[in-house]
C-alpha cells in the first residue's frame, strides 16, 4: 500500500482513492454527530450540572444504530462506507478530485474529534472526577468483594496527583493534535495511551473496550501519516524527505476554518471551566447533598433489636446490622449478612439525582448502600437502597445524636418490621492514610 | 542540503560547551553505571553456575552508585527485600520524607557533581580533542545496555507472572482501607495475570529495541513513556522502586537526545533531514568479533538464560509465594464457631481484642486472622527474592487493621502446628496448637495465643466466592 511508501508522495490510483473514500465516510460517521437522537438526549439532560454534562457528551459522541451495541455499530458504519465508496468509484471515475486535500480533511476530522475526547477525559482526571477517592464505605469493604473494574478505579483514585498527571498527559496530547505540525507527537502518545486503556478495559472488564479501541484506531490512523518518515529517519537511518503537502484554502474555506477554530477554542475553555466547577462544587460521581452534620465515620452497632427482640453480635444473622458508615454526603451503608445482587452499573452517568449517583454502590458487595433524606428538625431519616436490584428496601427512621460518638436509630423497614440500632463511632486509623513514611501502630 | 550522514567519521568539530557537557555526562554515567564494589566482579566467579537462580541474574545485572544511604527509622522500612549480605554504608541520612522524597536522589546529585569536577579536570588536560564521536557512541550503547540489562528481571517476572503472584485468601478478606497505597498499586495486577503478561511483553519490546542500534531511539522513547510513568507512579504510591524506574527517564532522555533535533526538523519544521550520528565503524576484524561476542553474550545471558530461569521459577518456586504446602485441603476463609480463653468461652464481638475473626488458610503454610487491636506495622514492602517461606511476605506486608499473619509448620504425626508471626516486629511470637479435623469443613485448634493464654477454637470454612474474579455485566451475587 503506497500509504506507507515514504519515498514518494501518495499516488492516487484507483485502489488508494477507494481506500481513502471508504475511510473518509467511515470515520465521518463515527466522528460527526448527525444523529437526531443524540441531540434530543442532550436536550433531555437537566439540572445544575448541565453545562459540564452536555459539553462532555458532545466531546464524546459515538454513533449508535438501532440500539445496537459495541462493534456492531462499526460494522454498520463500514457497510455504509463501503456502499458510499463503491458508488463514488462508479460515478466519479472520470472526475479528478484533489485526493490530497480529501486525505487532509479526513485527518482534520479525526484530529479534532480525538482532541476533544482527549481533552475532555484529560480534564476529568486533571480534576480527579473520573476516578474519585474511594468512599469510606468502600474502604470498609474487603478487597475480594469488588468487581475488577472497581479495583482499577480505586487504585488510581487513591493517588490523585498521579491521576492528575495522567490527565495532564491526555490534555497535552490533545492540544498537540490541534496544530497540524505536532499531530504526530500527539497521536503517537494517544495511540499508546488509549491502546493501554483498551488493554485494561479487557483485563478489568470496564465497559469501554469498544470506545477505547476506536480512539486507539483514530490515533493510529493519524500517526500513520508520518510513521514511514520516522521509520526512514530513525530505523533505516536514511536521508528522509519531509512532508510536502500543504493545504491551500480559498477565502471561503479560510473563513470556515477560522470559525471552526474559534468555536473549538471556546468549547475547550468552556469545558475546562465547567469541569473545574463540577469538581469544586458537586463532583458528579458522588451525591451532592451534605450528610448529617458531624456524622461522617465508621460505627459499630453495639445494640440491635429487630421487632423489639435484641439480636446479639452475629456475622450470619440476615437482619442484624454489623456496622454502619456515614459518608460526608447523604449516604449511609450497612453491613449485614444478607446476599446482594450486584449493581452492574459503572456509576458514570451524568445526573443531578443523588439517588442515581451510584458510583459508591456499583460493582461492590459487602455493604448495603442507602441514600437518605434527613429532616434535621424532626430528626427523621428516610433510607432507600441505592442498588436498583434492592430498591424496594426502605427504612423510615428517627435518629438521636446521644453524644459525639453515639447515634441511636429507631424505626421501621418496608415490611413494617421495627429496628433499633445503637451506633458507636470507632476512631479507626487507616493504613491507606497513614502511609509508609513513619513508624505506625494500628 | 547537508549530507550529514556521509560525514567523515572523525571530522566534526564540537563547540566548547558541547565538549564540556559531554565530559560531564560521560563521567556521570560511568559513575552511575560501572560497579565500584569489588564484590560485583567476584560474583561472576563465585556464582554457583550449575544451580543458577534468578537471584544471581539480578545481582549480576549491575549495582547502583551509592555513597549515602537514604533511610527511615521506622521498623523494617529499610528492608528492601534484597538478597542477604547487604552492604553497610558509612553515611546514612534520615530525611523527613523517608526514602521516597527528593532526598532519595542525593546520590545522583553527588554523581553529577563528580561529573562536573571530572569534566573540569578533563578540560584542563585535554586541549586537543575536536570531538568525542567515538566516546559518544559507546556511552550511548553503555546506557542502552544498562537499561535493558536492569530491565530483564522485571520483564520476565511479568511475562511469567511472578512479580505480582495470585492474591492470597487473606488479601481477599482484608478491607480496602487496611492496605497501604503501595500494596494496592502492586496487587491490582495480582488477579489479572494476562494484563501482567501484557506489561511484561511490552517491557520485552523495550529490551529488544534498546538492544539494536537501529531501534535504539524507539527503545529510549518507549522507556520514557512506560517506565518513566512507572517511576512517577512509584512516587505517587510510595512504591519504593522510583530510583530504579527514574533511571529510565534519565537514560532514555540521554539516548534519545541526539535524535531529537532531526525528528523536530523533519516533523515540525517539515525539512528534509538525515541523522547526525557517527557510529564507530568496527572495521578491524577483532573489533567485529569482540562486538559480536559481547552482543551474543548479552543476548544469551540476559534474554535467554534470564527468560529460562524465570520460567523455571514461575513453574516451581514462584519467588514471592511461600512454598511449603499448608494443611491439606484447608485453603479458605473460616468463621470462628466458638473461642475459649483459659477454658472460658468468649462470645463473638467485633470489638474483642483476643477473639479471632475471619481466619484464613492458604494453599501454602500461612494462617491469618483479625482481632480488634492495634499492632506495630513492619515497614517491609513484601518484595525481593527471599529464601525462607517466613520471609516471603507479599501476602502480609503493607496490611494493617488488626490482621495478623503466621507462618506454620505441620507435625502430622502428633497433629501439631507451630505458628510463628510473619510480622518481624513480633517474630518472637510462637503459637503451638494441637489440631483436629472433625470433618472436611471444620478444624479444631487447641493451644496457646501470643499472650501465653490457653485457647481453643473451632473453625468452620465458608463457601465464599469472590466478585473480584467475576466479570461485569452478568448477574453477580455477593454472599458473606
Amino acid at each position: 500500500m503506497s500509504f506507507l511508501n515514504y519515498n514518494t508522495p501518495i499516488q492516487w490510483n484507483r485502489t488508494n482513492a477507494f481506500v481513502l473514500r471508504f475511510l473518509l465516510i467511515y470515520f465521518f460517521i463515527q466522528a460527526i454527530p448527525f444523529d437526531y437522537k443524540f441531540y434530543t438526549d442532550l436536550l433531555a439532560i437537566s439540572g445544575g450540572g448541565q453545562g459540564f454534562y452536555i459539553l462532555f457528551k458532545i466531546a464524546n459522541y459515538n454513533p449508535q444504530f438501532f440500539g445496537l451495541s459495541g462493534y456492531q455499530n462499526w460494522l454498520i458504519a463500514a457497510i455504509i462506507a463501503l456502499i458510499g465508496a463503491l458508488a463514488a468509484d462508479r460515478f466519479y471515475r472520470n472526475t479528478n478530485p484533489d485526493f490530497d486535500k480529501l486525505y487532509y480533511w479526513l485527518r482534520v476530522i479525526l484530529r479534532y474529534r480525538l482532541a476533544l475526547v482527549a481533552i475532555s477525559y484529560g480534564l476529568i482526571k486533571l480534576f480527579p472526577l473520573q476516578m474519585p477517592y474511594p468512599s469510606l464505605g468502600n474502604l470498609h469493604t474487603n478487597y475480594g468483594d469488588f468487581l475488577p473494574w472497581k479495583i482499577y478505579f480505586h487504585t488510581t483514585g487513591i493517588a490523585p496527583p498521579f491521576e492528575a498527571f495522567l490527565g495532564g498527559v491526555e490534555i497535552f496530547a490533545g492540544l498537540l493534535l490541534l496544530y497540524r505540525k505536532t499531530v504526530t507527537f500527539g497521536s503517537g502518545v494517544l495511540a499508546g495511551y488509549y491502546g493501554n486503556v483498551f488493554a485494561s478495559n479487557i483485563a478489568y472488564s470496564m465497559g469501554y473496550e469498544v470506545y477505547s479501541l476506536q480512539l486507539t484506531i483514530f490515533a493510529i490512523v493519524l500517526f500513520i501519516y508520518d510513521a514511514p518518515r520516522l521509520y526512514s529517519l530513525l530505523v533505516a537511518q536514511k536521508y528522509t524527505v519531509a512532508n510536502t503537502y500543504h493545504p491551500w484554502f480559498d477565502n471561503r474555506e479560510k473563513w470556515v476554518r477560522n470559525v471552526v477554530r474559534s468555536l473549538v477554542a471556546v468549547f475547550i475553555i468552556a469545558l475546562g471551566y465547567t469541569t473545574y466547577k463540577n469538581y469544586t462544587t458537586a463532583p458528579y460521581k458522588y451525591p451532592k447533598t451534605v450528610g448529617i452534620k458531624d456524622s461522617y465515620g465508621y460505627y459499630n452497632v453495639s445494640v440491635f433489636k429487630f421487632n423489639n427482640v435484641e439480636i446479639p453480635y452475629s456475622t450470619t444473622d440476615m437482619n442484624r446490622w454489623q456496622n454502619v458508615v456515614f459518608e460526608k454526603w447523604a449516604t449511609l451503608s450497612i453491613k449485614t449478612a444478607r446476599p446482594i445482587v450486584i449493581d452492574e452499573g459503572l456509576g458514570d452517568q451524568f445526573t443531578d439525582s443523588d439517588y442515581e449517583r451510584n458510583f459508591e454502590s456499583a460493582g461492590v458487595g459487602g455493604r448495603r448502600y442507602f441514600a437518605y433524606e434527613a429532616d434535621t428538625l424532626s430528626k427523621t431519616l428516610k433510607l432507600v437502597n441505592k442498588n436498583k436490584n434492592h430498591k424496594e428496601e426502605i427504612f423510615n427512621l428517627n435518629y438521636r445524636v446521644v453524644n459525639d460518638s453515639t447515634i441511636v436509630l429507631t424505626g421501621i423497614n418496608e415490611k413494617k418490621d421495627s429496628v433499633y440500632a445503637e451506633l458507636n463511632r470507632i476512631n479507626k486509623k487507616y493504613l491507606l492514610f497513614e502511609g509508609r513514611r513513619k513508624p505506625i501502630k494500628l | 542540503m547537508a549530507n550529514t550522514h556521509e560525514k567523515n567519521y572523525s571530522g566534526s568539530v564540537w563547540t566548547g560547551f558541547q565538549k564540556f557537557a559531554f565530559r560531564t555526562f560521560f563521567v556521570f554515567f560511568l559513575i552511575m553505571l560501572i560497579p565500584t564494589d569489588a564484590r560485583y566482579y567476584q560474583r561472576w566467579f563465585t556464582t554457583d553456575w550449575e544451580n543458577l537462580h534468578i537471584r544471581d541474574i539480578g545481582s549480576l545485572s549491575g549495582s547502583s552508585f551509592k555513597i549515602i544511604e537514604v533511610a527511615t527509622k521506622r521498623e523494617g522500612g529499610n528492608d528492601t527485600g534484597g538478597a542477604p549480605g547487604k552492604k553497610e554504608f558509612k553515611y546514612v541520612i534520615y530525611p523527613k520524607s523517608g526514602e521516597y522524597g527528593a532526598w532519595s536522589y542525593i546520590n545522583w546529585v553527588i554523581a553529577f557533581g563528580i561529573g562536573i569536577v571530572g569534566a573540569l579536570i578533563w578540560t584542563l588536560i585535554d586541549k586537543r580533542s575536536k570531538n568525542y564521536n567515538t566516546l559518544y557512541y559507546f556511552l550511548g550503547a553503555l546506557v542502552s545496555y544498562s537499561m535493558l540489562i536492569r530491565l530483564q528481571g522485571l520483564t520476565f517476572s511479568k511475562v511469567f507472572p511472578t512479580q505480582m503472584p495470585d492474591l492470597a485468601i487473606t488479601q481477599l478478606n482484608t478491607p480496602y482501607g487496611d492496605f497501604v497505597a503501595q500494596k494496592l498499586y502492586w496487587i491490582q495486577f495480582s488477579f489479572v495475570h494476562n494484563f501482567e503478561r501484557y506489561a511484561g511483553w511490552a517491557e520485552l519490546v523495550i529490551m529488544f529495541a534498546l538492544f539494536f542500534r537501529s531501534t535504539r531511539a524507539i527503545g529510549a522513547a518507549l522507556s520514557i513513556a512506560m517506565i518513566g510513568v512507572i517511576a512517577l507512579a512509584n512516587h505517587a504510591y510510595d512504591g519504593g522502586i522510583h530510583l530504579l524506574a527514574s533511571f529510565y527517564i534519565l537514560g532514555g532522555l540521554f539516548v534519545l537526545w541526539r535524535y531529537l533535533p532531526a525528528i523536530w526538523k523533519l516533523i515540525v519544521g517539515e525539512k528534509d533531514v538525515a541523522l547526525d550520528i557517527v557510529y564507530y565503524p568496527f572495521s578491524k576484524p577483532w573489533e567485529k568479533w569482540v562486538r559480536i561476542i559481547f552482543k551474543s553474550f548479552i543476548f544469551f545471558f540476559f534474554f535467554g538464560v534470564s527468560a529460562y530461569l524465570h520460567l523455571q521459577n514461575y513453574k516451581y518456586d514462584s519467588y514471592k509465594v511461600p512454598q511449603n504446602p499448608g494443611l491439606a485441603n484447608a485453603r479458605g476463609i473460616y468463621s470462628v464457631e466458638y473461642f475459649k480463653v483459659n477454658g472460658e468461652e468468649l462470645p463473638y464481638s467485633p470489638l474483642d481484642s483476643l477473639r479471632w475473626q475471619e481466619v484464613s488458610l492458604e494453599k501454602w503454610s500461612t494462617l491469618s486472622f483479625t482481632v480488634f487491636n492495634t499492632f506495630d506495622i513492619h515497614g517491609e514492602a513484601g518484595r525481593g527474592k527471599q529464601y525462607e517461606d517466613i520471609d516471603r511476605t507479599y501476602e502480609s506486608a503493607g496490611t494493617g487493621g488488626g490482621r495478623r499473619h503466621f507462618y506454620y509448620e505441620i507435625d502430622d504425626v502428633n497433629n501439631a502446628l507451630t505458628l510463628q508471626n510473619k510480622n518481624k516486629v513480633y517474630k518472637n511470637q510462637v503459637l503451638i496448637f494441637h489440631y483436629q479435623r472433625p470433618n472436611s469443613k471444620e478444624i479444631l485448634l487447641q493451644g496457646n495465643n501470643e499472650y501465653g493464654q490457653d485457647i481453643e477454637l473451632l473453625l468452620k470454612r465458608k463457601d465464599k466466592s469472590y466478585l473480584i474474579f467475576q466479570e461485569r455485566g452478568r448477574k453477580n451475587i455477593w454472599t458473606p
